[in-house]
């Protein structure tokens, strides 16, 4: 059974604090229960989420949708955006099974990850470890205008996201485009066989999320 | 620096919220909470702030309540107990709160130390989140009550909670019947209440639901047949001592998204000569039109067979070359080809008649076979194929050989087609790197076996899409597996359990194909695609079944 993997990177330092983490659990909560309903999603995605504060936790492993419980998350700190890339490599490299001759390995992990700052670590060497393997679509969303747009089209070249703000209602549209995008990525593999690999073949977002 | 006069109050309040079960009963329901796994709710328990895992004799930092030695033991905040607990740490592993009912050893602001002797496990939250469970596949999720208490029954409305509650041999089980988010309060006799919350997924199998098609996306004539024969299309003939079954079904995906099954397959026979040709066609799943292009393809051979007969069997006959049958595997690629050059016409036709649409938009896989039974009983096998799925043969317990070689994209389930340019330009040519030969030519698309006659007699042949071989051989190299064939027959085929088909060679052929085509909807997770399957088989390979049967 070849799983698609999803890894959610979500900010949680200081300013995140309040509405926008309560919205991004929302989202979550929204996302699974959506997921749950899609019988392709249902079967294949499998769900992680990492949170970068002033470290980087993968607080929920790579979890089939059927299991995934909605974890608690905390806002405080600063962004180590970097030490969240490279947590996601080596959460992908441990996680992840590959394709040999035996085996039908897992499709391309996508990734999603939603920042509001600018990193306060030196994130080049996690961008670097990040840009070294190959993903499946993957985006970078810039949640509210402090977040640092010209280094995340670093992390996912043309694929760059921006919310207006981290409020309810925008990060609430953001996490349904992530829901459709997991939802056609699913179908996509289970009846073409084929992954998407880049933005482009991603649902077209929806007005309060702007490609940069 | 004394305890906030506000967090005290606040402790007071959440303590008040917080009822807990008898303590003397805890340890043996917290032992079998472990091994259910149980979580608690993030964040409803009421003393979440300080909860966190520790290990008991650990020092473990808290960083929102003050505290000082004394501080959280000193001010009564029960009066039931002389000594005040204080809940120190939860662990989501063991689900055990731990108390200390003895003054916190070591204490500093911020700091709670733990020593064994004063710890001890004495409650359950109020609040339990369970595993989440998921209709038809979930087992009842259990809970061993806690000796000398009972549930209340009588305030508890099972329907309205969508979840029946059984108790038997002293343990409580659950067993929601409806998705969604539910939460179950259960009263025990001595009034303390106890909360289950549960997330509960629907059946996976019963998302699986039937669209309505889309009639205004009928363009073609087969489109409308296809409508009309709801999708059904099976194959039982039976020739001198051979037979012929297949069944073509479409997949899941399909039938949720009310589109077309894109597999076709179709046999073609001149039974006076024993030659046969069998083809299987599988339609690009992202292609618009791949269902006419199968379709198309295969009837398009057939015709030109029936034109063909002489040069059909001329081919066979002919023994010029050291790989006499090489000349039916350039017979096959020829008529693929011109397969090809028909689907491109057709392209080309329905894109001027205002149906704007591209080659590709007609891609589909090709699995040929031809099959020659000679007069002295011996059978020689040729195929041609271009993409994925499978062709191979048995012949007595354990002998067996793969006919192909599928096309697997670089990345995986990538594959080509009858209309991808790519394919034509090494089966008749030499390209820049490849060279032509008999020898290339064979060793690529085109596969020859002879059988001699004690061979033959039990020789079965497939023709399967990738729909019947994904899932059942899962790789390239799961067809390699001799054992893998013998099980796919003598298990999937001939067993009866679940996710088998349960075909009687002895039987009639058309039982035998209604069979295969109830089987084409098994389950397995994952696979959703259309399914097509042919299978020939002797008279003899039937009299050995049912010998070994």
């Amino acid at each position: 059974m070849r799983r698609l993997p999803v890894y959610l990177l979500v900010d949680v330092s200081g300013s995140m604090h309040g509405e926008p983490i309560e919205s991004v659990k929302n989202g979550l909560q929204m996302l699974v229960s959506a997921l749950r309903k899609d019988p392709q999603a249902l079967e294949t995605a499998y769900l992680s989420v990492i949170t970068f504060g002033s470290s980087a936790q993968q607080i929920v492993p790579l979890t089939e949708l059927a299991a995934f419980q909605i974890p608690e998350i905390t806002a405080g700190g600063c962004t180590v955006l970097g030490e969240a890339l490279e947590l996601v490599c080596k959460c992908r490299e441990t996680e992840v099974t590959k394709t040999t001759a035996e085996q039908k390995g897992d499709w391309r992990p996508m990734v999603f990850i939603l920042t509001d700052g600018v990193p306060t670590d030196d994130p080049q060497p996690g961008i670097d470890k990040f840009r070294s393997m190959k993903w499946g679509a993957s985006v970078c969303c810039a949640a509210g205008p402090g977040a640092n747009k010209t280094l995340l089209d670093k992390i996912t070249p043309e694929c760059v996201v921006e919310l207006a703000s981290a409020d309810q209602s925008t990060l609430s549209a953001f996490f349904k485009w992530v829901t459709a995008s997991i939802v056609s990525t699913s179908k996509s593999i289970n009846e073409s066989g084929t992954s998407t690999d880049s933005m482009d073949q991603l649902p077209p977002p929806p007005p309060e999320v702007q490609i940069v | 620096m004394d305890i906030e006069q506000e967090d005290i109050q606040n402790i007071l309040r959440r303590r008040e919220e917080q009822k807990y079960v008898s303590s003397a009963h805890h340890a043996d329901a917290s032992s079998h909470v472990a091994e259910n796994d149980l979580a608690v709710l993030p964040g409803i328990d009421p003393l979440s702030e300080i909860a966190q895992t520790i290990d008991v004799g650990a020092a473990v930092p808290v960083p929102d309540i003050k505290i000082q030695q004394g501080g959280l033991n000193k001010p009564v905040l029960d009066d039931e107990s002389p000594a005040t607990p204080v809940t120190v740490a939860f662990s989501p592993e063991s689900t055990n709160s731990i108390e200390s009912t003895l003054p916190v050893v070591n204490a500093e602001p911020g700091i709670i130390v733990v020593k064994p002797e004063v710890a001890r496990v004495v409650s359950l939250p109020k609040l339990y989140r369970l595993p989440n469970f998921t209709i038809g596949k979930s087992s009842a999720c259990e809970w061993r009550i806690p000796e000398g208490i009972r549930f209340d029954f009588d305030n508890f409305n099972s329907k309205a909670n969508n979840v029946s509650v059984e108790v038997k041999d002293g343990v409580l089980a659950f067993t929601p019947s409806e998705p969604g988010e539910i939460n179950v309060p259960l009263t025990y006799n001595n009034g303390n209440v106890v909360t289950f919350c549960m997330t509960v997924n629907p059946d996976p199998w019963s998302l699986w639901t039937i669209a309505p098609m889309d009639e205004t996306s009928v363009v073609f004539d087969s489109d409308k047949k296809r409508l009309s024969s709801n999708h059904k299309d099976v194959i039982s003939e039976i020739h001198p001592g051979l037979k012929i079954i297949g069944a073509s079904r479409r997949g899941r995906s399909h039938e949720r998204s009310g589109t077309f099954r894109d597999d076709d397959m179709g046999v073609w026979s001149d039974e006076a000569r024993g030659n046969y040709v069998f083809i299987v066609s599988d339609g690009a799943g992202s292609c618009k039109f791949s269902r006419e292009g199968a379709k198309q393809a295969i009837e398009f051979i057939k015709t030109k067979l029936d034109d063909n007969k002489d040069n059909l069997d001329a081919a066979w006959l002919s023994s010029e070359d050291l790989k006499p049958d090489c000349k039916v595997g350039m017979l096959l690629a020829i008529l693929a080809s011109k397969a090809k050059e028909h689907v491109v016409a057709l392209a080309a036709k329905t894109d001027a008649s205002g149906t704007p649409c591209k080659v590709k938009d007609f891609s589909g896989t090709l699995l040929m076979a031809a099959l020659k039974k000679e007069a002295d009983g011996s059978v020689r096998l040729v195929t041609f194929t271009i993409g994925d799925g499978a062709i191979a043969w048995r012949s007595g317990v354990d002998d067996f050989g793969l006919m192909c070689r599928p096309d697997s994209g670089e990345f995986g389930g990538g594959t080509r087609f009858l209309v991808t340019p790519e394919v034509w330009k090494t089966v008749f040519f030499p390209s820049k790197d490849i060279p032509w030969t008999w020898n290339s030519f064979c060793n690529s698309r085109v596969h020859c076996r002879t059988f001699t006659p004690e061979e033959a007699k039990t020789l079965q042949v497939f023709l399967m899409s990738d729909g019947v071989s994904d899932p059942w051989f899962e790789t390239d190299a799961g067809l390699e597996h001799a054992e893998n064939w013998r099980r796919f027959v003598t298990e999937t085929l001939e067993g009866t359990g679940d996710n088998q088909a349960g075909i009687n060679l002895a039987d009639e052929p058309s039982v035998n194909s209604e069979k295969l085509w109830e089987w084409l909807y098994f389950r397995i997770v994952g696979n959703h695609d259309d399914r097509t399957i042919i299978m020939v088989y002797t008279d003899e390979s039937v009299k050995k079944e049912v010998v070994n049967g």
